[in-house]
């Protein structure tokens, strides 16, 4: 049976009693990164030249050199610049200490340790590059405040640029007291250590969409019509990508930098107005500034952009 | 209007963020948020419409969907609008 209505132009239209349902099926599971970066500070994860970063390379025992290794710097060469390196990045050389092992690391104290829970998974990923190797075993990883080790990677052979990861569950901040590198006691070789990351994994089930026609096509050929809301192209490249008006560029930039402003100084933003059917987001992006977009639901563009003060 | 670079955007943001954000976040950082606020933007305007199409084929009633769709809006069939129904209103499925 086929009926009729009128859209908002007033427009006759012919209906029928043909539905539409939809669905998700759920894929075999994968592991995946999930969450937000949890080494905060790029400094403490890339070394960027003239950089003061946290990572702790001298006096590591917190009294003498004993613990040092013989070479544990930042610089600009040595490693196989590209994908895994970028300048500065950090290279250590143990040139066998036969009594005192060897190490440095970085506190967690500069680890968003707040969004860490207790019997979760995460993942810690490096480059790293052995360029000469002896003797001895370098381990990559997590140790607790005596500097024992507690989850590491463990590397006996020279190895070219590449990335390391380490998948663990999170035991506490006093399991996983520091992010470090270590050498045992005799080891001797040359490594360097660029673009470290620390993120939650979890199980994910990959979802496909598919849609019913019912009853059931008898026919072949008919056209089926989408008309949908498009997954905007991810921003990962340096291309033209944005392109429908400024105030959507605005809203993107102000959307983006009141969430990492979030993350930095814990301010809060309200989104939506109920009453007025517009979308109203107050972002919050410096302390004494806002920005106020609003999004008209009938016209579908952004209306609005300007800033206040609060 | 002329398009502009995800660099620029990314300099906009370090600029809000204040003078020691460079060394608080990696341009990957700032491309997630860009991604994220983009995705949130268009959730929740209805931005982004695009339309496609599909052939029906004999009594095959479950088909594929755009792999960029992110919201459906309305779906015609055969040149009339289709009312949304919900799957557990559905007697028997075909799932060929």
């Amino acid at each position: 049976m086929r009926k009729h209505y009128r859209n908002f132009n007033n427009r006759l239209f012919k209906q029928t009693d043909t539905i539409y349902y939809m669905w998700d099926e759920k894929g075999s599971s994968t592991v995946d990164v999930i969450g937000d970066e949890l080494i905060v500070t790029s400094a403490n994860r890339e070394f960027g030249s003239g950089v003061a970063f946290n990572w702790v390379l001298t006096t590591v025992n917190g009294s003498d050199t004993n613990n040092d290794f013989n070479t544990s710097e930042t610089t600009g060469s040595g490693a196989t610049e590209g994908t895994y390196f970028t300048d500065d990045y950090l290279n250590i050389a143990s040139t066998s200490d036969l009594i005192y092992r060897s190490f440095v690391f970085l506190d967690n104290a500069y680890i968003n340790e707040s969004s860490l829970s207790i019997g979760q998974q995460y993942r810690l990923s490096y480059s790293y590059e052995i360029t000469a190797y002896t003797s001895g075993t370098l381990s990559v990883g997590f140790c607790n405040n005596d500097f024992n080790k507690t989850d590491v990677n463990k590397y006996e052979a020279t190895a070219s640029a590449q990335t390391g990861t380490l998948d663990f569950v999170y035991d506490g901040a006093g399991i996983q007291a520091k992010i470090g590198i270590f050498a045992t006691t005799g080891s001797v070789f040359t490594a360097y250590f660029d673009k470290f990351s620390l993120k939650q994994i979890g199980v994910n089930y990959p979802v496909t969409k598919y849609i019913g026609i019912h009853p059931t096509p008898s026919t072949s050929s008919k056209t089926i019509r989408y008309h949908y809301v498009a997954e905007p192209t991810a921003l990962s490249a340096d291309v033209s990508v944005l392109e429908i008006d400024e105030d959507y560029e605005k809203a993107v930039v102000y959307g983006a930098s009141a969430e990492l402003s979030k993350r930095l100084r814990g301010l809060d933003f309200a989104e939506y107005d109920p009453m007025s059917q517009r979308l109203l987001a107050e972002f919050a992006v410096e302390k004494d500034k806002a920005l106020r977009h609003s999004i008209d639901r009938d016209s579908e563009r952004f209306v609005k952009v300007d800033y206040r003060d609060f | 209007m002329a398009k502009r670079e995800l660099s620029e955007l990314r300099e906009e943001v370090y600029s809000l963020l204040g003078a020691d954000s460079k060394n608080q976040f990696t341009d990957a950082d700032i491309n997630v948020a860009l991604s994220r606020a983009q995705r949130e933007l268009v959730l929740e305007g209805d931005l982004l419409k695009k339309n496609s199409t599909a052939s029906s084929v004999a009594d095959q009633e479950r088909y594929s969907l755009p792999t960029d769709l992110l919201k459906m809006l309305r779906v015609d069939y055969d040149g009339y609008k289709v009312d949304r129904g919900h799957i557990d209103d559905i007697d028997q499925l075909d799932v060929t």
